[in-house]
């Protein structure tokens, strides 16, 4: 036994064990490679830059390391630590020694190319808009998940960002003009080609791929 | 018919929505193109179904079953525990 896993152990017999944590459970560093993937995911998604994700996923095990043992509460290993990550994204978001002037046109433009033909000159719908159908289960509910995951994971990348720092972080319009340095007008027009974009993902890769099946 | 809003425009409207609170006009305009556009009222579920979809995606740390996760997924819950 290291000495961090006596501690832990230790830690963990001085409190009452959480559900997620039986003191039979796995031991923390068996968990961290799991978590690692997992915090990766959300981490290349919030900041679409894989080297900086890998930073961001490290301060963040090690901060895990840290104050495992005098973590409280409830909530699973996997919800504490993206919590943790969620943070570190937030503090590089608004650090100002980081702040990132978002270059919008040539995205603007693929996003557009995308969006485009969904709407004849009048503005009105070139094809019939379908209702989605809600997921009937578990494992389609999955799928729809994959599915979305995969989309907001190819949407440029500083779009990616702003509609993270929206969605994920849930910062306000205002927050997100002064952290990417553009204006509202432009904020709101990268969030609509963004969630667009999605949704004719969506659509394409989701919808229109099960009913094909 | 001359719709007050193009569906062009109640798309960006349904939008922005979801970030901050729209005027009294847009807000008006938008409710009485839905009422007679079948499309938008579609575009707008849409809409909200990504959006609860992408809480979950986003919130609950369960992001496991894509490709680089898929051996690891026998710890922690399923759903969040609420």
């Amino acid at each position: 036994m290291t000495l961090f896993q006596r501690q832990a152990a230790d830690g963990a017999a001085a409190t009452l064990p959480a559900p997620d944590r039986p003191a039979t459970g796995p031991s923390l560093e068996a968990q961290l490679p799991a978590l690692r993937q997992r915090l990766m995911r959300h981490a290349r998604f919030a900041v679409h830059d894989h080297s900086l994700a890998e930073d961001l996923v490290q301060d963040t095990l090690i901060a895990v390391m840290e104050q495992h043992v005098r973590r409280r509460g409830d909530a699973s290993l996997v919800t504490w630590a993206t919590a943790i990550l969620k943070n570190k994204v937030a503090d590089w978001y608004r650090s100002p020694l980081r702040k990132r002037v978002v270059q919008l046109d040539a995205e603007n433009d693929q996003l557009e190319q995308g969006a485009d033909p969904l709407y004849d000159a009048s503005g009105a719908y070139v094809d019939p808009v379908p209702a989605w159908q809600q997921p009937e289960n578990r494992e389609e509910q999955r799928q729809m998940m994959t599915v979305l995951d995969r989309c907001v994971s190819s949407l440029p990348t500083q779009t990616g960002r702003v509609f993270m720092m929206r969605e994920w972080l849930g910062f306000e319009p205002a927050e997100i003009c002064e952290r990417a340095a553009i204006s509202p007008e432009n904020c709101r027009t990268i969030l609509h080609r963004a969630r667009t974009s999605l949704r004719v993902c969506m659509q394409r890769n989701w919808i229109d791929a099960k009913g094909r099946t | 018919m001359i719709w007050m809003h193009s569906c062009r425009r109640v798309a960006a409207l349904l939008s922005q929505s979801l970030d901050e609170p729209l005027g009294r006009l847009d807000l008006l305009r938008v409710r009485v193109h839905l009422s007679m556009c079948g499309n938008c009222r579609n575009v707008e579920q849409q809409m909200l179904t990504m959006k609860a979809l992408w809480a979950d995606l986003f919130s609950s740390g369960d992001l496991s079953e894509g490709d680089d996760a898929r051996a690891t997924t026998t710890d922690g819950p399923a759903r969040p525990t609420d």
